[in-house]
């Protein structure tokens, strides 16, 4: 998986934000606000992982205690990269 | 030649006297010019490569030149602009031996644009007035109703018309301050001066009269897409976003949701006092 080449992860005024880039800007190209999680899985997703290696990394910064916190992780994870999905961000 | 101050830009205008707009009178200043205005034959325009971007007019970029080409294309089929001069040019390609000065200087705006971008000033496409030595500027689509807005601002309060188009600020500048523009759409209001901005008002079509703060991200991406400005080469919305963080921060925005009747000047009015009266406990150090 990777971010489709039309946005990028930038910082505006310190804030992660994900902008159009070109043509998707004249194309209405939205600007979506980002958390710090929300920006950690973007920049993971740079080395273009698929979705069972971008879990393991996830694991692997946020420490999950026990598999109750894995599996939340792992939800929060698939759940935020369906949202990229259905934005139309990712590309596989 | 005559030359004119666009924020600071002394534009020489290379030109007929009779294809000078009077309305650019008031801003005739001395000088040597920063960039010239020129008219060429249409083949001006005609250069192969760059990268073309469609949006109401058609804009190709290369490293030395900037390209813009109208869609009705009239006398004045386009502009090249070229940066690899020693004192860049716009080169405005004209049909006729005798274009409506109107016209023309309206077709060269783009360009001037571009260059006083490349020097951090961005022009905001709005209608503005002057209130309490303040101007207030209105954004919104055209047809809106930035101008009907504005003329209830006279009506009602005796404020005075700033701009009825466009109106230039300095990225980074705090507090924002509000510089005139000889380019005013077809409203022919265009006030030389330069006073402190004391806050955008964002217009949407109502059924009732209610001002709401814009605060955060939202404000600076709605200042940024109603500028006239590069937002769609290569990191240029990233570049436009950063210089005008600065000046988000600082000015006061809000959603003006409005009919187009006394009320919406007297609430939007009520609401800028408050705007001035805050910038007045801050001592003047932003803009609210």
């Amino acid at each position: 998986m990777k971010l489709k080449s039309s946005y990028q992860l930038e910082q505006i005024a310190g804030q992660p934000v994900l902008l159009p880039q070109g043509r998707a800007v004249i194309d209405g190209g939205m600007v979506y606000r980002l958390n710090e999680t929300g920006a950690w899985v973007l920049e993971a997703l740079r080395t273009e992982p698929d979705e069972a290696t971008l879990l393991q990394m996830a694991a692997a910064r946020f420490l999950p205690e026990n598999a109750e916190e894995q599996a939340t992780l792992d939800a929060q994870i698939r759940a935020f990269c369906d949202t990229l999905r259905a934005l139309q961000l990712l590309e596989d | 030649m005559q030359v004119i101050d666009a924020v600071g830009l002394r534009l020489g205008l290379d030109l007929p006297a009779a294809w000078i707009d009077p309305a650019f009178r008031p801003f005739f200043c001395e000088g040597k010019p920063d960039a010239i205005v020129r008219f060429g034959d249409p083949d001006v325009l005609e250069r192969t490569g760059g990268e073309t971007y469609e949006m109401e007019e058609i804009v190709t970029v290369w490293p030395d030149a900037v390209r813009m080409r109208y869609r009705e294309p009239g006398i004045v089929p386009g502009t090249m602009l070229r940066l690899d001069r020693p004192v860049p040019e716009i080169i405005a390609a004209v049909h006729s031996a005798a274009p409506e000065p109107f016209t023309l200087m309206d077709a060269v705006k783009g360009s001037v644009y571009w260059l006083l971008q490349m020097r951090g000033v961005y022009v905001l496409h709005s209608a503005s007035v002057l209130l309490d030595g303040r101007v207030y500027a209105f954004s919104a689509l055209s047809g809106t109703g930035k101008t009907t807005h504005a003329a209830l601002w006279r009506k009602v309060f005796a404020a005075e018309d700033f701009n009825g188009d466009q109106l230039a600020i300095r990225a980074g500048e705090c507090p924002v301050t509000a510089y005139g523009l000889p380019w005013c759409g077809s409203s022919g209001v265009a006030h030389t001066g330069a006073f402190p901005l004391g806050g955008v008002f964002f217009l949407e079509r109502g059924d009732e009269n209610r001002a709401q703060p814009v605060e955060g991200l939202e404000k600076l991406v709605l200042l940024s897409q109603r500028m006239v400005a590069d937002h769609f080469t290569p990191g240029a919305l990233v570049r436009t976003m950063n210089d005008l963080a600065p000046t988000a921060q600082a000015l006061p925005c809000a959603r003006l949701r409005c009919r187009m009747d006394d009320d919406a000047a007297r609430v939007a009015v009520d609401y800028a006092r408050r705007w001035m009266r805050q910038g007045e406990r801050n001592d003047g150090k932003t803009n609210s």
